[in-house]
């Protein structure tokens, strides 16, 4: 059992206030929406939603890994329309330690304030699950990279000034050749366009193409074939915040629905006063609880320093698909209310879909804590 | 025992698929207006709306079963046509069955000639399985009843015709209860809005209301009161509807079911196609187990129905169980997909939407599943708060 220290309790009542009276209102609309807009980066910004990897000196507001699961709860599970754009920060810690002192300085507070949005961008046409198959190649010329390739699925790949961007500097050293380069997105080479998704609209999920790309050495994040290790890692912290996210729009949408069962009557009577009802939201209750605990215990190993893969990996396929299911259900108890586009309910179960899919699919979840269960001798063939 | 189709039942299908695959799949309709009024003939032709109504009125003799595989191949190839046809079925049936001669000979052939199109006005917006505290009233007046009320959602309410309304008579009838009407849509009073919806875009289900309408006496359906008697046995909770809804399912999920085996095949990860990843191949395996069960589970009540034996609980089942199944079928296709599978350039995000509908439409899954417990159980599985 995760309990919240007295500071994390008090983070979580600001944030769920101002979540609550800032960002609910105008929400359903947002959600349908193309991109996040100005007003609504810049109250996420005051309230320090963009700053909570970063140190005060970059203009951050540091807040603990669980503390940051409490942020993305209450306000993506509010507004789903700021997750993507909020969870770029994951990867600003890898800037701190690895960036040169230029890029940091140059970046950092931008990204703070939400003047400049970031991306990350891993994943290929041909290649998704499968990181040491990537094919973007980065090639040293004096001073300089050229990169040339494909990326695709990235999220908030449109609105994003500067991605990160793995490609291979060694090809034959598979993995071990992958290097990681922040990529300013407005310079010449650069492509960039929109899938039309069933979700997660104001994500704008992109392809970008990179077309002989010019990237300073001073770009390179770390050393050349350092890129995959470092990147796993935030990658890690990526996947319980798209948990969190899930959970915060089930419970939302789990209070909707208590108030529909206790308004709603047949013979008279509240629907909720039948089992087929009232159990059906105590089985939504307990898939959300249960999320919740894996989610705060990989988060809280995570601030320990302690190995968190294989619980990340298990809230990760575990909370998502069970989110999902809960959504249907709890869409099928309002009935054709659930199903018109008048209530948010719909359009969540579409955006939660896709966090099933993005950042790490159940299968790749489970190949983790397969392998650490079984040993890598043991492992499923790959 | 036979477990199979007749070589009719075979050529029936392979008439229609040939149809659906030739006409609807290769053709993209985002809402009505884009089935051409070509299309509606080439259906009436192929006597896809005439099935089992009475030859005086052109129709054509049709088992159940035809029915269902007539169904289950339109909705492989458009799932919204196949949702007109159950609809259409259920109206028509009810006509021929309950309306006075007049009307019948007035609605029907159009009908069946695909001219004209029926809705069903049951549902209000405080009244879904608790018909009986329905708010829209018939009131008798001299030749004929004035209606007022709201209903909704009811599917092809801007597009149909008119509508097979389901109203109190309560006060001032001979028999009160819930009467059934044919209400053309074009009366004085009726005023109609589109609710937007998820899935089934080309449905568009109207908000329709009813003010003071004024229906002439020979337009009322069967006897006063026998409203909910003929809504269980040819409307939208019988059980014809229960097993075309499972049925239409069935065949939307089989085509996103396709997709992913062959998308299997042609995806690598790690070197090799993901088929051969057990993850994938045994989602494969459950879902082809899941569609052949379903399929049989929906013949069979067909089949009964055909024999003139009771299939209750079995149509029952179809309706819960095989359209969670193939939203389960439909869900792990996209899934198999990837992230390409999320967007609105492969088919499976809408047919995630569509199929959800029939989850509702087929009845909730507490009604059917208490319709099953009743007949298993007996009444002692009925709540006594539930009042029928």
């Amino acid at each position: 059992m995760i309990y919240f220290t007295e500071p994390q309790k008090r983070f979580q009542k600001i944030i769920r206030n101002f979540a609550r009276n800032e960002l609910s209102e105008g929400a359903q609309e947002r959600a349908k929406m193309e991109c996040t807009t100005q007003e609504i980066l810049k109250k996420l910004a005051q309230a320090g939603m963009f700053g909570m990897t970063t140190p005060a000196k970059y203009g951050g507001n540091p807040q603990d890994c669980v503390s940051i699961g409490i942020a993305f709860q209450e306000v993506c599970g509010v507004d789903f329309s700021v997750f993507s754009v909020m969870l770029s920060q994951v990867v600003l810690p890898l800037l701190m330690q690895w960036a040169s002192k230029q890029v940091r300085e140059e970046w950092l507070p931008l990204m703070v304030k939400a003047e400049k949005l970031g991306c990350f961008a891993q994943t290929e046409p041909d290649c998704g699950s499968d990181a040491s198959a990537i094919k973007t190649r980065a090639v040293r010329s004096g001073s300089y990279y050229i990169l040339n390739g494909e990326k695709t699925s990235i999220s908030a790949g449109m609105d994003s000034d500067v991605a990160l961007v793995m490609a291979k500097t060694d090809p034959a050293r598979g993995v071990k050749g992958i290097t990681c380069f922040l990529v300013p997105l407005r310079i010449p080479g650069i492509d960039r366009g929109r899938f039309s998704d069933m979700g997660g609209i104001p994500s704008g999920r992109a392809w970008i193409t990179f077309d002989n790309v010019r990237v300073p050495v001073s770009f390179r994040i770390g050393g050349e074939g350092e890129g995959f290790t470092k990147v796993l890692n935030g990658l890690d912290f990526a996947r319980v915040l798209c948990v969190l996210t899930a959970v915060g729009m089930a419970e939302q949408t789990l209070r909707e629905a208590i108030e529909y069962v206790k308004n709603r009557t047949v013979f008279n009577i509240p629907i909720c006063k039948f089992e087929g009802i009232s159990f059906k939201l105590a089985e939504v209750a307990t898939l959300i609880e249960a999320t919740k605990l894996l989610s705060y215990q990989a988060l809280k190993l995570r601030d320990e320093n302690l190995p968190h893969m294989k619980e990340v990996a298990m809230a990760k396929w575990y909370g998502t698909t069970s989110i999902s299911s809960c959504l249907h259900e709890l869409l099928l108890l309002f009935g054709w209310r659930g199903y018109s586009t008048q209530l948010p309910v719909e359009q969540r179960l579409r955006d939660a879909l896709g966090l099933r899919i993005g950042d790490g699919t159940a299968e790749i979840m489970k190949l983790i804590i397969a392998r650490e269960l079984l040993g890598k001798e043991f492992g499923p063939i790959v | 025992m036979e477990f199979k189709f007749s070589e009719d039942e075979e050529d029936l299908r392979k008439a229609v698929s040939d149809f659906a695959q030739k006409e609807l799949v290769t053709k993209k309709f985002n809402n009505f207006t884009d089935f051409p009024a070509s299309l509606f003939k080439q259906m009436s032709t192929l006597g896809f709306f005439s099935l089992r109504i009475p030859q005086e009125y052109g129709g054509l003799p049709a088992s159940w079963v035809d029915i269902g595989i007539l169904v289950e191949e339109i909705a492989k190839g458009n799932i919204d046509l196949a949702y007109l046809l159950i609809l259409s079925y259920e109206v028509n049936l009810l006509l021929a069955a309950c309306a006075k001669k007049e009307i019948v000979e007035q609605w029907l052939p159009d009908l069946t000639n695909g001219i004209k199109l029926g809705s069903i006005s049951l549902t209000e917006p405080q009244a879904g399985y608790d018909l009986g505290s329905m708010r829209t009233v018939a009131v008798k007046k001299k030749d004929s009843y004035v209606i007022s009320g709201e209903k909704c959602p009811v599917s092809f309410g801007i597009q149909a015709d008119f509508t097979v309304l389901l109203a109190s008579t309560a006060s001032g009838a001979a028999m009160p209860g819930i009467t059934a009407f044919l209400v053309p849509l074009n009366f004085p009073g009726v005023s109609r809005s589109p609710n937007v919806h998820t899935g089934l875009l080309s449905s568009t289900p109207a908000l329709i209301t009813f003010d003071n309408v004024h229906v002439p006496i020979n337009y009322r359906l069967g006897e006063e009161g026998e409203g909910l008697l003929l809504n269980r046995k040819y409307g939208l909770f019988s059980d014809l509807n229960q097993i075309l809804c499972a049925l239409a399912s069935l065949g939307l999920c089989q085509v996103a079911f396709k997709l992913a085996v062959s998308y299997s095949k042609e995806r690598s990860a790690f070197g090799r196609p993901i088929a051969q990843f057990q993850a994938i191949s045994e989602r494969i395996a459950e879902n082809a187990t899941l569609i052949e069960a379903g399929r049989w589970l929906c013949y069979r009540p067909l089949w009964l129905k055909d024999q003139n034996l009771s299939n209750a609980k079995q149509a029952a089942m179809c309706g819960w169980w095989c359209t969670r199944n193939a939203y389960r079928v439909i869900e792990d296709a996209l899934l198999i997909h990837g992230h390409i599978g999320y967007t609105d350039d492969q088919p499976f995000q809408q047919m995630l939407r569509d199929v959800l509908a029939f989850e509702m439409i087929a009845g909730t899954r507490q009604a059917l599943q208490l319709l099953i417990a009743e007949d298993v159980i007996g009444k002692a599985a009925v709540p006594r708060e539930i009042i029928r």
